[in-house]
């Protein structure tokens, strides 16, 4: 797994370059070393073969399921001859403690592990992602960006008919009502996968979602 | 030191983070009392409870608002100042129970439905209750019935929805409708990453605050 970047923590709590306090700083590396310790990382993908879009409907029908993609995904994807659905998650227990340091009033600290725990799910995404691209690689397939529900308008909703795709293989991840993933530090996504895709990197430019709180927020 | 030396200390020590005598934070502070054995001598001394209110913890917690909204603090000082601000808050409550230190008005806050977020929500809470509020949080995931309910047990002025999501704007959106439905009276001001002036004006809200400090503000205008 990925390391924890401190630089990324210390933006997600706004501190610009250079500027965080010592004390901050300590924190972090601490509790950068806790979370590591306590996460319970847990990731797998499956694959789905004919994958059907309907380009007009900027709609995926996949093994029985409709994906409501939206525009923007439909055309990353349309050009997959298979679609990797992936889970990642880096268990209950750092969220657990947050809300732990929290409940006993240190606030900082708890919002310091929530953090970590994020970016210890994206760095579990990127993880699988990338088993994903050598597992392909080695049938001589190329793959996509990967994509959530929720990314570039296309409904969270949407995360029903991907669990039910995942089955078993969820890594013990469950779907609130409103279709949140709990543990909450978990991630879940599809990624394109044939002779004629392409990994093009992340962009904001693509999306026309302005009021998106992750937009811009790496340089994407 | 006087009473009014007494005051502006425990000003300085929620200003900048000073929690208690233990704490390390801030370094140059480093064994002196905080917030919390001052507040506790202040009592002692027979200051009145509303003046450690105002004129030191929402004194305090005005000008760390300002600093953040004018970028000179960021997030971790500001939950540094927040816990000082409770470790003195927490000598006070008592006398809220009895009614002897009034607040400025009842704000019930918490996260629309859907969404599971509640750093932004606490920290606006904090910042708050800072200000001389008595503030009921209801947490995470909250449906408008649950809001609604709240806001009629409580005799509330206001109500404050907050989400992370684009994806649970649209949850804002109806359960604002709803309260404004049942509760047209109640002042609704929203909050959150996503959200803007124009969504405020979109779904019928009364207030928007970008910052802890804007929800202050605009609170504070209704008891002005």
């Amino acid at each position: 797994m990925l390391p924890v970047s401190e630089a990324n923590i210390i933006q997600s709590l706004g501190i610009p370059a250079g500027q965080a306090d010592d004390y901050v700083t300590e924190n972090i590396r601490k509790y950068i070393q806790i979370c590591f310790e306590l996460s319970a990382p847990c990731a797998g993908y499956v694959v789905c073969s004919e994958p059907c879009f309907d380009r007009d409907q900027a709609h995926l029908n996949l093994s029985g399921e409709t994906f409501h993609l939206g525009r923007i995904v439909t055309a990353a994807l349309e050009k997959s001859a298979r679609i990797a659905l992936f889970i990642g998650t880096c268990g209950k227990e750092v969220e657990n403690y947050s809300r732990q340091l929290m409940k006993a009033g240190q606030t900082l600290e708890g919002y310091i592990v929530d953090l970590i725990g994020s970016e210890i799910a994206e760095n579990i995404a990127e993880y699988i992602h990338n088993e994903v691209e050598k597992d392909m690689a080695g049938v001589g397939l190329k793959i996509t960006n990967r994509y959530s529900p929720g990314y570039c308008k296309w409904p969270v909703s949407d995360q029903q008919q991907l669990f039910r795709l995942l089955g078993e293989n969820n890594c013990d991840v469950i779907l609130t009502d409103s279709s949140l993933m709990l543990p909450v530090k978990s991630v879940s996504g599809i990624i394109g996968i044939g002779q004629e895709v392409e990994n093009a990197g992340y962009s904001c430019s693509i999306c026309d979602a302005d009021f998106c709180l992750y937009r811009d927020k790496k340089n994407h | 030191m006087d009473n009014s030396d007494l005051l502006a200390k425990i000003l300085e020590c929620v200003e900048f983070g000073k929690v208690n005598k233990d704490a390390p934070f801030p370094p140059n502070m480093k064994g002196q009392d905080g917030a919390d054995e001052l507040t506790k001598l202040a009592l002692e001394r027979g200051i009145k409870p509303s003046e450690i209110l105002n004129d030191a913890l929402i004194k305090a917690m005005e000008i760390v608002g300002q600093k953040f909204s004018d970028k000179k603090i960021f997030v971790p000082q500001m939950l540094i100042s927040a816990k000082a601000m409770n470790a003195s808050m927490a000598h006070l409550k008592p006398y809220f129970q009895s009614g002897e230190v009034k607040r400025k008005g009842k704000f019930i806050i918490g996260t629309v439905a859907g969404d599971l977020h509640d750093i932004g929500k606490n920290l606006v809470a904090m910042i708050v209750e800072g200000a001389g509020w008595e503030v009921i949080d209801l947490g995470v995931d909250v449906n408008s019935q649950k809001f609604i309910q709240s806001i009629k047990e409580n005799n509330s002025e206001a109500v404050g929805l907050s989400a992370l999501l684009t994806t649970t704007m649209q949850n804002m959106k109806s359960i604002a409708q709803e309260i404004k439905a049942q509760c047209p009276s109640v002042k609704l001001i929203i909050g959150g990453a996503p959200v803007t002036e124009q969504f405020k004006i979109e779904i019928g809200a009364d207030g928007y605050a970008r910052d802890p400090q804007g929800a202050v503000s605009y609170l504070n205008s209704l008891v002005a």
